[in-house]
């Protein structure tokens, strides 16, 4: 009997390619169109274990689609939150004062005295501070749009399931 | 548009309904950021932050409806609109629609390339023919999604109720 095929090697080629290129300065800009990157990793994801489930005689169904989905984007999310950081602060682009210009930039009315504060903390805490903000938004974010892209994914290559032996009709009787 | 019309039972309108509630709530808060804005309040900002993560929020590309421009831009709009709309529709059928996979290419294509000649340096498109342009987009997004998770109810119904598979107590 066939065995199911595993989540984890679609999961992590999906996860990992498209982590690295949401790591990528310029590459990652593909997320300011909805999150299309974590989206279209957690799409790849169910691409790829639909292939293997079809390839094993398996179902694949939407709930399949989610779960590789969401396991693909938090792989997204550890690989680009690291990564993206890392290069981030290489670059010199992982500035807490380009975020408070954002966050001014956008209207929202938040307190000097409050901004100056989480400043002094951040300069504080050096580079590490701004990388774990930034892995834990991408976890967040990996988690949710990576479930979604898995879970269009997992309507869009649905592989139904094989009827049993038993349901293709009795075997010809004897002759003789 | 071609479509393989299932013939699976009608199952339980909750979850559907639900996700549907939350993505028209997300989709309201486009339009109600610059609203609130316009009418001082500072919760407008701080809508208008919770979009920031999914978009460039660069004000020529957004749309304007009168009290300055929406929380997000024209194209993430039509996204989020068609979407919404998908869901909608799908809930108040409560019968899955799943287009074929080629039209997903077919409806992302004007989008894509938008993006790629924005990205380019080309000559861009205005903010309603980007919003046009993603709107089925979004909409085909959301057919698919509607139709996962309408797949989902019903098989978990069947397992907890394999005498009627698909029918729910609940919707």
């Amino acid at each position: 009997m066939n065995q199911a095929p595993s989540m984890l090697k679609p999961a992590l080629i999906s996860g990992v390619a498209f982590g690295v290129a949401g790591s990528i300065p310029v590459i990652n800009w593909i997320n300011c169109a909805c999150c299309a990157l974590i989206i279209g990793c957690g799409f790849f994801a169910a691409f790829l274990y639909s292939k293997d489930s079809r390839a094993a005689g398996f179902a694949f169904r939407p709930g399949n689609g989610a779960t590789v989905g969401l396991v693909a984007g938090l792989i997204y999310g550890v690989i680009s939150g690291i990564l993206g950081g890392i290069i981030s602060s290489a670059l010199g682009m992982g500035d807490w004062q380009q975020v408070i210009d954002q966050i001014q930039m956008s209207g929202a009315d938040i307190d000097p005295e409050v901004l100056d504060g989480i400043t002094h903390f951040m300069e504080s805490s050096g580079g590490l501070m701004m990388i774990l903000i930034g892995l834990f938004f991408a976890l967040v974010f990996g988690a949710i749009f990576g479930t979604l892209g898995g879970l269009i994914g997992g309507s869009v290559f649905k592989v139904e399931p094989q009827p049993p032996a038993h349901e293709q009709g009795p075997p010809p009787p004897p002759v003789g | 548009m071609t479509e393989n019309q299932k013939s699976a039972p009608r199952t339980s309108r909750l979850v559907p309904s639900l996700v549907t509630v939350a993505a028209a709530l997300w989709t309201s808060g486009v339009v109600l950021a610059p609203w609130l804005a316009a009418h001082n309040s500072i919760l407008g900002g701080w809508l208008r932050l919770l979009y920031r993560p999914g978009c460039h929020q660069i004000a020529d590309r957004c749309l304007d409806l009168g009290f300055g421009p929406m929380a997000v831009c024209a194209r993430c709009a039509g996204l989020y609109f068609g979407g919404t709309l998908a869901l909608l529709w799908t809930t108040v059928r409560n019968h899955p629609m799943r287009p074929r996979p080629v039209w997903l290419a077919i409806v992302a294509a004007p989008t894509v390339l938008d993006f790629v000649a924005g990205q380019l340096g080309l000559p861009s498109l205005g903010n309603w023919t980007r919003f046009a342009f993603a709107l089925p987009l979004g909409a085909l997004a959301g057919l698919y999604l509607g139709d996962a998770l309408i797949e989902i109810v019903r098989l978990n119904s069947s397992q907890t109720n394999p005498e009627h598979p698909g029918e729910d107590s609940v919707g």
